[in-house]
């Protein structure tokens, strides 16, 4: 039987077992993400040549996987915890699977195996080499090593592992929907998943689905994508990476309306892919005057 | 004393990826066992290797290795001891010039009374094993097959997967050596989980053993075995499994466990396609059917750990499988609330590509095109349009959004639910095909009229938009879809002016372009994948290039026909001198000036002219019929029959005589002939034939 963790604790024990390792704690980004990597700390930051350490939450947004609250295993709105180590020590797997045994999954009794999944987010322009790891047949987390973020070369190498906590919660707790999770379990009151995102999920799934104005995102996509280019231009990449950001929230709204075709994704994919090369290179041009 | 010992060499990783692993592994012992051999330091007759790869290991172990290099005598033979030294016993300009380019003095070189001559003897001392071994080791991870390499870390080695220890002992000891700033010990790590602590290796030969005390079974092979009798033994049925399932289990583990799971039966009611990708792809289980094929509500489970508890991982198996499944249960019902014919309607508004339109618009296109592809393909047009009509609508539904890989074959399945014709959910099921290289064709008439009409639209409609493959990019699989459209062709011997096709396609979008210029491109492009085509099938550049030497209109099929009828021909008796005969006739043709005009057999004078102008008109009446029906391997035979009375001709007649009418007629006799064969192809491409006569 494993140890029940709340929610709360369980982002607890991991923030402080990576906090052990190195890690500095980070607020999550103020920004509409898809995933964990869309944060400045990872994307810019792989990009750069110091040696970094971080841990974080980070709420995503996939409208796409939207289900109105009904399906107890789909969220369009979902929480990964990030961990960063660049470069990463020799024995990072290791590392990594005791953080499974601090929440209290023994591996003698699981199923644990890291299954090649080579990660890439073509917005991003960002690619590694790694395995989604599997806790009996679910993924619980992806161990990458970035080889290129935003068209560059990742010197020295970023490992990023990033937690489905939601997936590993279902798992701890026992449970077979999402939103009978506990949040957290004090002496004032039990805070269930549903009490927290219900609605929300509800509401979401209504907006993305049914009510988003298709035309209103194209042309907002194409105002980001101009004014990303702007601020290339004004050598200002933190707030170009930001538009890159909105863009690839837009282009995931139009997604979920299914108003785009596989062709013309792949189309808005290299799109974005540019406004993050661009973004991405400023950056390091930046990054590296300041230095000399 | 050169010893010779068993070597043991281990490469320790992080999780391989299983699709090479086993090729990987074989190429690490291979190329290890050759670098050794080149060094010297193994007799490939003394010698023998084993290799072991699991998901963290590439290991060979090799038998009969020496400890220490041969030591390498070099010889040069100088000038005769006579005259190497003059009279006084002196070195002579020759000796001085022998020892200088051997960058010694000529007291170094030794005098040898049984060759009668000055030699250069250099004795290099055998290096020892763990120095050529550290060279070895970096030379064949350089030279290993391996896609994509990594870096992991802040240095710039870079290998298929992180390398985290070195193992390599021989005579019982380990060697200093190293990888990528790793040095080598006779440590080893087994099991991640059943045996956590490393485990020293006393002796190479004891290295399989070693490590299946730690839970690790090293030989691919055997680990194959037992996977595959555990899954026989299961008792609920029989369990669903493939040579590359098997093999991407076996690359998955190192100490395999079968477990069983199940799930819940109604389950069953799902078109078995989507049980199976649920359980394959999304799980990586394998399904169980009984004896009569029927799917069971069970899988196999195949676990890299012997559980303490096996029930717990038998749980978690299925707790992933029940959302899957459900979820899918749920799609199917939700879909078919709306059925396949009135999600026409959504297509506008989807966009198919930018500047090409939605998928309704693709959908109108394609309509037209097929109507007019039917005939060719031999299948009936109201089939084909409402297939047509209907082959994306599934695209709309939930259970393809979720499963992509399932388009086409859903689309089969609401067709049917809503009542179409067998044969439309058949083509609309079919249209993708085929989905890679290696996939199989349409089978249905329809099938193919789609799948040609839709692969059509798509490729001359992103070339319209200027997003044609480049030498590098690809992204919209345009190369593939090509290929796709020749493979139906040729294979399904479906006759057709493909260029007249790509036109009338490329006209339909409508797009402000000077068609002219695109449809060339289009048409070069497919002439290239169908080249390529050519090639991989064995035939060889210069029979390409004949066949295509002699095509009018781009028609495939006949294309690969009069390629088929080229490589026959060189294996046929007297290829090599008609071959010959034909560059002769082009060059003489190329060379003069001449009319373009029919043989003056008036004009004749020798007999070997009247020979072979007769010869060539009877075999121009023989192979009339042959050559319109495109059956060219007649025509070829009937050709060949005409190397006589051309060798006579050349043998006998001068071409280029002095008598203007004579030279006129002999050159237009040869262009008469060599038309002949430039009806089926450009012999005088030929280079290579398989069978001299």
């Amino acid at each position: 039987m494993t140890t029940q963790y709340t929610f709360q604790q369980l982002i607890l024990k991991l923030q402080n077992y990576w906090i052990e390792q190195g890690c500095t704690l980070l607020q999550p980004y103020d920004l509409p993400v898809g995933a964990a990597t869309f944060h400045p700390a990872t994307f810019l930051r792989a990009v750069d040549a110091e040696p970094w350490r971080c841990v974080y939450m980070q709420g995503c947004r996939r409208p796409t996987d939207g289900r109105y609250g009904k399906n107890p295993n789909r969220l369009q709105h979902y929480y990964q915890l990030q961990v960063i180590l660049k470069p990463p020590p020799a024995d990072i797997q290791n590392i990594y699977l005791r953080s499974l045994q601090a929440i209290g999954i023994n591996p003698e009794v699981h199923d644990i195996r890291f299954v090649e999944d080579n990660w890439e987010s073509p917005t991003l322009g960002a690619w590694g080499l790694g395995w989604e790891v599997q806790l009996s047949g679910m993924e619980i987390s992806q161990f990458t090593y970035f080889q290129q973020a935003g068209g560059l070369e990742c010197d020295p190498v970023t490992n990023e592992i990033t937690y489905g906590l939601e997936r590993l919660a279902m798992y701890l707790q026992q449970q077979d929907s999402v939103f009978n999770l506990i949040w957290d379990r004090n002496d004032h009151q039990v805070v269930r998943y549903h009490d927290l995102f219900l609605v929300a999920e509800q509401q979401q799934s209504r907006y993305n689905f049914q009510l988003a104005d298709t035309a209103v995102l194209m042309r907002h996509y194409d105002e980001h994508e101009k004014a990303c280019r702007m601020l290339v231009r004004e050598k200002l990449p933190m707030v170009a990476f930001e538009q890159v950001v909105f863009a690839s929230h837009v282009f995931n709204l139009l997604d979920a309306r299914h108003a785009v075709s596989a062709t013309e994704r792949q189309a808005y994919i290299l799109r974005t892919r540019r406004m993050a090369q661009h973004a991405a290179q400023l950056y390091r041009t930046l990054r590296d005057e300041a230095r000399r | 004393m050169n010893s010779r010992d068993t070597l043991l060499v281990e490469i320790g990783t992080e999780e391989l990826p299983p699709d090479s692993l086993a090729l990987l592994g074989e190429a690490f012992a291979e190329q290890l066992f050759k670098a050794l051999e080149n060094a010297r330091f193994v007799h490939a007759a003394a010698s023998s290797r084993q290799a072991f790869y699991t998901p963290r290991r590439l290991a060979v172990v090799i038998s009969g290795v020496s400890a220490q290099q041969r030591d390498q005598v070099t010889l040069r033979k100088g000038p005769l001891l006579a005259q190497a030294f003059d009279a006084a016993g002196k070195p002579t300009a020759a000796a001085e010039g022998f020892a200088r380019s051997c960058g010694v003095s000529v007291r170094q070189l030794v005098r040898s009374e049984e060759n009668g001559r000055l030699l250069y003897q250099l004795r290099q001392a055998g290096a020892p094993l763990a120095a050529a071994l550290t060279t070895a080791l970096a030379d064949v991870a350089a030279a290993l097959p391996i896609p994509q390499r990594m870096r992991w870390g802040a240095h710039r080695h870079a290998f298929v997967r992180p390398v985290r220890w070195l193992c390599v002992v021989y005579a019982g000891r380990a060697l200093d050596c190293g990888l990528f700033d790793i040095v080598a010990d006779n440590i080893t790590c087994a099991h991640r989980f059943h045996c956590p602590q490393p485990l020293t290796v006393h002796h190479a030969n004891a290295y399989s053993d070693c490590l299946r005390r730690g839970k690790v079974v090293a030989d691919f092979v055997e680990r194959r075995r037992m996977i595959a009798a555990a899954l026989q033994k299961i008792s609920r049925g029989r369990v669903l499994f493939d040579e590359a399932g098997l093999n991407e289990a076996a690359a998955l583990t190192e100490y395999p466990q079968v477990l069983c799971g199940e799930f819940e039966t109604r389950f069953l009611a799902l078109p078995n396609e989507v049980v199976q990708c649920i359980l394959r792809r999304a799980l990586r289980v394998f399904p169980i059917e009984d004896q009569n094929g029927v799917l069971q509500p069970c899988f196999a489970i195949v676990s890299n750990t012997a559980s303490k508890n096996p029930e717990e991982i038998v749980c978690g198996y299925q707790r992933v499988a029940q959302p899957r499944l459900a979820d899918a249960a749920f799609f199917l019902d939700r879909d078919q609330e709306i059925p396949l014919p009135q999600r026409c309607r959504e297509l506008s508004g989807i966009v198919f590509a930018k500047k090409l339109g939605t998928l309704d618009d693709k959908l109108r296109r394609i309509i037209k095109t097929v109507r007019l592809l039917a005939p060719a393909c031999s299948a009936d047009e109201h089939i084909a349009v409402r297939s047509a009509q209907l082959c994306k609508c599934d695209l709309t539904t939930d259970m393809v959004r979720e499963y992509p890989e399932l388009e086409g074959i859903m689309g089969r399945h609401y067709a049917l639910a809503a009542q179409e014709p067998r044969a439309v959910a058949v083509a609309i099921a079919e249209h993708y095909r085929p989905r890679h290289a290696q996939d199989a064709l349409p089978a249905s008439a329809a099938g193919m009229a789609l799948a040609l009409a839709d692969k059509l639209d798509t490729v001359t409609g992103l070339f319209a938009v200027d997003q044609a493959p480049t030498g590098t990019k690809d992204p919209f699989a345009l190369r593939r879809k090509a290929l796709g459209i020749i493979r139906i062709l040729v294979e399904k011997a479906i006759a057709l002016d493909l260029r007249q096709f790509i036109c009338t396609s490329l006209h339909l979008h409508s797009i402000d372009i000077d068609d002219a210029v695109v449809v060339e491109q289009i048409t070069a492009f497919f002439i290239e994948r169908i080249k390529r085509y050519a090639l991989d099938h064995s035939y060889s550049g210069d029979c390409v290039v004949a066949a295509f030497s002699a095509m009018k209109t781009f028609d495939p099929l006949d294309l690969w026909r009069r390629l088929q009828a080229v490589e026959h021909f060189t294996r046929m008796p007297f290829a090599e001198s008609l071959a010959r005969s034909n560059k002769r006739i082009w060059n003489l043709l190329k060379r003069t000036s001449h009319c373009a005009a029919p043989p003056q057999p008036e004009q004749f004078v020798q007999a070997e002219e009247k020979h072979l102008f007769q010869a060539a008109q009877d075999c121009a009446v023989r192979t009339r019929d042959m050559i319109a029906r495109a059956d060219y391997l007649a025509a070829i035979g009937e050709l060949v029959k005409l190397h006589t009375p051309i060798d006579d001709f050349f043998d006998a007649v001068l071409v280029m005589s002095d008598d203007v009418q004579q030279r006129e007629a002999r050159l237009r006799l040869l262009l008469y002939v060599g038309g002949l064969f430039r009806q089926i192809a450009d012999f005088s491409k030929i280079a290579t034939v398989r069978n001299t006569g």
